[in-house]
């Protein structure tokens, strides 16, 4: 061990505080990085092993009704390397005295070879060959309905009431995220999958003999799509639902958006904190070189090449940025674990587990060190130019110009004095005003989805869904029979919805998408805009989700080809009227009349919207509504609502808290190297102010005032940078499709990014003030250099 | 071009040769002219006493000499080897390798102990002394892990004049190596830098601006205004020891 390396080890022990502040910040970012990372890793691993285990199919196809030999032309289709044929049948759960809930029963006849989507039993076993009465529940919804092996559930198909005994649960990989009916967001407590005996269900389902629900997989170096179109020829005599390939499958197009996300934010975030940790680097790296002027001249003097001198020096910088890494990486493991266990309950992704990847922690080790080189780069090129006789001279006086300030005579000698310094140094200013900005923007950030979730809760009930209760139909009814669910107890009025699948096209583009018919007097459903403002549905022609416009590259008065997938099953050319900036999903709307005139001769309602005297459905209601058999499903908008709020609020808190946590640090590192700074810088004055008698306050407020202007500044700036830079930048990385939330900022959230920044100040400050407290005048007095 | 070895070294009497050297330095608008034609030879062995006013550009040809500076013109032969041209590479050997340096203000690393100063060069040198050796030179064995602000004035000069002989230079160079110090402990390092000079054969240059000290030198050079007005012999020179100012 040389003496320049026990030189540079103390050099770092007396930068501890400083050190350690950008310490935390960089492992702070690399614990971010880790955490999701790894669990990206995690799901792409544990969704390819399953996808692969249960022979995910690359399309996939429903159709309405078609015979089993329609299995030989779909597998003479180029390409196609095996098809999988089932039955299933939309079915009801009147669940205890709750609502019904919607839900699917599939088919499964044993583990034939060529079976596709194959479904796993965790727990039991599967349905019995032969056995009518036996079930097997989606785990998710079992769990989030507390249904247990060897309970019963009630299961209305086509009407009729049967009860099963649950003997398996198990997991399916197309259903990973499940959506109840008309709705746009993941709720897997209110959708349920079912398997039953495919013949029992064949009987039940009325379909013996006959298929409705087809998947296949490619030959390698197919397209699906291609395959996709040919399914939908061959299936259109059938009634054919539509096709679609794996990536637009429901439940995997709802994973990936999610892996998206989380890719392109573990790049984002730990981004920021390494840009903060190499600003603070640099700002440290160029005063102690300065500090340490004569220290490197006499290096340099006694033999030691500036290339040494400088990687020395280089190496504090390295050490700081490996020190953070190796930090994140511990911190990143523990927060990844956690992530997993937030993410098994929210993927129900069989082999869930958080794998440290080796790459990744050298990724995150190399990535700190270059941040920390990159910030130190500045000083080590003085380092190089610094000629050794030059060095032998103490620095010439800082230069302080009367400048743009000289005019501000008005103010108070202290704001002059800070004014001055900031704008002596306009880079370092620029540079730490950003820094305390950026972790502004991050705690926008992390009250954003609250506030957006608020604002569209708020909208979408007070104008949008203003039913209290929304009943799902299993097929379309006609009009007359809303006055049967007027008479309803507690119900005061009842509206009809058409709501029908249709595929929309242009050119080779095309979306599978549900149209919506609304009354032109209904008043309880109503199509509105991000933010709230009511859009009228024209009586000609379609209302589109402008996602869906830019998608399809479509303007306002263009015709559109629609594929009915209901109905009388034929394509249209439909007008454009208007475009409406929806939150989730994509979809048409259309005027009630003119929706049913092109579906069928006499109007029909797909959902029956409820009002009622009291908000919320009784027992009496609810029991009435489950003995009606065209109902699928009911819904009550305030308990999708608390559903969503309990499942994804709840990780939203968490990653709110941790972010909040994380966005502080950099605040604390940035305001106590400030102020660490300017202590050293003016440790000899401010030992002189002790000397001469000025309380340590005093002194102290010296201090403050920059660090007070900067934080100010860093404010207004942080909050714009959240606004107009970070949550755009973020939802670039949310699919568009799904969902796009409102971009705003409440003023909760300027309150709560203000009150964390001068709690996270005053916190920098104060380790400061405590050195401070141990400020020896003496020795201070006695310091050169 | 590798630095010339001891062995020719001892062969060569002649040990620096300099020739119409200037440096001027551009501040601004204005040139200072810090050097304005200096003309010299220097032989080994010999123990140099450099005079001049605040200004005359007596640390300017100092740090020529060892290397630390360029001169803008003019030619500086070391041994026959001329610095001026040499690559900040070579230089940094030059000074490495043959260069002791003593500075007014001890210049010692803060966060090094005395021991631990000493080996910075040791460390780097290639046949040094051990760093318990060279304090034992200048008699601070026993504040060998003392830190420098634990030292006193002429304690911190004394460990910069065992860092500097460590390497057992050809070359002492010392900038006023008594101008923060005491007349007795002034003495004291005096002393030392004699005997060590002495001992290991070096040469040694010594900047001061006190007269007296003149008297321990074998050779006088006065600067004045960047020029050399005085270059005298001292065939007797008084033992440090016994200097008075
Ligand atoms: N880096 C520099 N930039 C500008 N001028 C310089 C520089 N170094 C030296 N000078 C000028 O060159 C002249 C000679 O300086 P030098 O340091 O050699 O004087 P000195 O004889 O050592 O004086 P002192 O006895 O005060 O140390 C002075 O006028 C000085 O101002
Ligand atoms: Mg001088």
């Amino acid at each position: 061990m040389t003496v320049l390396s026990t030189k540079e080890r103390r050099d770092l022990i007396a930068l501890r505080g400083r050190a350690l502040s950008i310490i935390v910040v960089v492992a702070v970012g690399i614990a971010s990085f880790i955490a999701m990372r790894g669990n990206w890793d995690a799901l792409e691993t544990a969704r390819d092993r399953f996808y692969e285990q249960s022979r995910f199919g690359d399309v996939f196809a429903s159709a309405q009704r078609a015979p089993r030999s329609v299995v030989k032309h779909l597998e003479a289709i180029d390409g196609v390397a095996s098809v999988d044929a089932r039955v299933s049948q939309g079915v009801t759960l009147p669940i205890g005295d709750g609502e019904p809930i919607a839900g699917v029963a599939i088919g499964v006849r044993g583990d034939q070879p060529g079976t596709l989507n194959v479904m796993r039993v965790v727990r039991g076993h599967a349905p019995e060959i032969g056995r009518s009465d036996q079930v097997v529940l989606l785990e998710a919804f079992a769990h989030a309905r507390d249904i247990h092996l060897g309970d019963e559930i009630a299961v209305v198909v086509l009407g009729r009431m049967k009860r099963l005994r649950v003997v398996g649960i198990g997991v399916s990989a197309e259903y990973l995220f499940t959506m109840p009916p008309g709705e746009m967001m993941p709720d897997v407590a209110r959708f349920a999958v079912l398997w039953l005996d495919e013949t029992a269900l064949s009987v039940a389902a009325d379909m013996e003999g006959s298929v409705n629900r087809f998947s296949a997989r490619v030959q390698p170096g197919t397209s699906a799509e291609r395959v996709a179109k040919e399914f939908d020829r061959v299936l259109h005599d059938y009634g054919g639902l539509g096709t679609v390939t794996r990536s637009r499958q429901q439940s995997n197009f709802i994973l990936e958006s999610e892996l998206v996300g989380l890719r392109n934010m573990s790049f984002a975030m730990p981004m920021i904190f390494l840009a903060v940790a190499a600003l603070l680097l640099n700002l440290i790296m160029k005063r102690i070189v300065r500090e340490h002027r004569g220290q490197i001249a006499t290096l340099a003097a006694v033999g030691y090449s500036s290339s040494e001198i400088a990687w020395s020096y280089g190496r504090i910088a390295l050490l700081v940025g490996a020190a953070g890494a190796i930090g994140g990486v511990a911190l990143g493991w523990a927060l990844g674990i956690g992530l997993t266990d937030i993410y098994r309950d929210f993927f129900a992704l069989p082999g869930l587990v958080f794998k440290l990847r080796p790459g990744a922690a050298i990724g995150a080790l190399v990535a700190s060190c270059l941040a920390a080189l990159i910030g130190a780069v500045g000083a080590l090129r003085s380092i190089l130019a610094l000629a050794p006789a030059e060095a032998m001279r103490p620095p010439a006086p800082q230069k302080y110009g009367h400048g743009a300030f000289a005019s501000f005579s008005l103010l108070s000698p202290m704001l002059r004095m800070t004014l001055r310094e900031l704008a002596r140094k306009p880079l370092r200013t620029l540079g730490t005003v950003t820094a305390v900005a950026s972790a502004v923007a991050l705690l926008v950030m992390a009250r954003w989805f609250d506030d957006a979730m608020t604002l569209m809760i708020d909208t979408q009930f007070r104008s949008a869904l203003r039913d209290d209760v929304t009943v799902n139909l299993h097929e379309a009814v006609p009009v007359n029979q809303l006055r049967m669910f007027e008479h309803l107890p507690g119900v005061i009025r009842a509206e009809g919805l058409r709501v029908a699948p249709i595929r929309i096209r242009r050119g080779n583009v095309s979306r599978d998408i549900a149209i919506f018919g609304h009354d032109a007097d209904g008043r309880l459903r109503r199509v509105l805009g991000k933010y709230g403002d009511v859009a009228d549905v024209p009586p000609d022609g379609v209302l589109l989700t402008s996602e869906l416009a830019r998608i399809l590259n479509l303007s306002v008065g263009e015709r559109v080809e629609v594929d009915f997938r209901e109905g009388d099953f034929r394509t249209r050319h439909l007008t454009i009227t208007g475009f409406v900036d929806e939150t989730f999903g994509l979809s048409a709307h259309a005027d009630f009349k003119t929706l049913t005139g092109w579906l069928e001769q006499e109007p029909r309602v797909s959902t029956v919207l409820l009002r009622l005297e009291e908000r919320t459905p009784s027992p009496e209601l609810l029991t009435r509504l489950r003995e009606i058999p065209a109902v699928a499903g009911v819904s009550s908008g305030r308990h999708a609502v608390e559903q969503m709020e309990a499942q994804s609020g709840e990780m939203m808190v968490v990653f709110g808290v941790i972010l909040s946590l994380f966005a502080a640090s950099i605040t604390v590192g940035v305001v106590y190297n400030m102020a660490k700074a300017a202590l050293a810088s003016r440790a000899r004055d401010l030992a002189s102010l002790r000397v001469l008698g000025f309380h340590r306050t005093e002194v102290a407020q010296t201090l403050g005032g920059e660090i007070l202007a900067i934080v100010t500044m860093a404010l207004p700036v942080g909050m714009l940078m959240g606004r107009y830079v970070m949550l755009p930048a973020m939802m670039l990385s949310a699919d568009p499709e799904m969902y796009r939330l409102p971009i705003i900022l409440s003023g909760r959230t300027l309150l709560f990014a203000t009150a964390v920044t001068v709690a996270a100040t005053v916190m920098g400050f104060l380790l400061v003030n405590r050195e401070l407290k141990r400020l020896d005048p003496i020795s201070a007095l006695k310091t050169r250099e | 071009m590798a630095p010339p070895s001891p062995a020719v070294a001892a062969s060569e009497p002649v040990l620096y040769r300099l020739a119409n050297v200037t440096k001027t330095y551009r501040m601004g608008d204005v040139d200072v002219h810090a050097l304005r034609g200096v003309d010299l030879e220097l032989d080994a062995r010999e123990l140099v006493v450099l005079l001049g006013a605040s200004g005359s550009g007596k640390s300017t040809l100092l740090n020529i000499l060892g290397g630390l500076d360029q001169p803008t013109t003019g030619s500086v032969q070391f041994r026959g080897e001329e610095l001026s041209t040499l690559s900040d590479r070579r230089l940094t050997e030059f000074r490495r390798f043959h260069v002791g340096f003593i500075f007014q203000f001890y210049n010692l690393i803060p966060s090094l102990t005395a021991h631990e100063n000493v080996e910075l060069v040791t460390d780097i040198a290639r046949t040094p002394m051990t760093a318990d050796e060279a304090l034992e030179v200048v008699g601070l064995s026993d504040r060998r892990s003392h830190f420098p602000a634990q030292l006193s004035g002429g304690e911190q000069q004394r460990v910069a004049i065992a860092r500097a002989i460590a390497k057992r230079p050809e070359l002492l160079l010392c900038d006023e190596p008594t101008g923060a110090l005491d007349y007795k402990t002034g003495v004291l390092v005096l002393d030392v830098l004699e005997t060590i000079a002495r001992e290991l054969g070096t040469t040694a240059i010594i900047i001061t601006h006190n007269a007296p000290v003149a008297a321990m030198a074998t050779r006088v050079l006065t600067l004045a205004d960047g020029r050399l007005v005085a270059d005298e012999r001292n065939a007797q020179p008084v033992p440090a020891k016994e200097l008075d100012w």
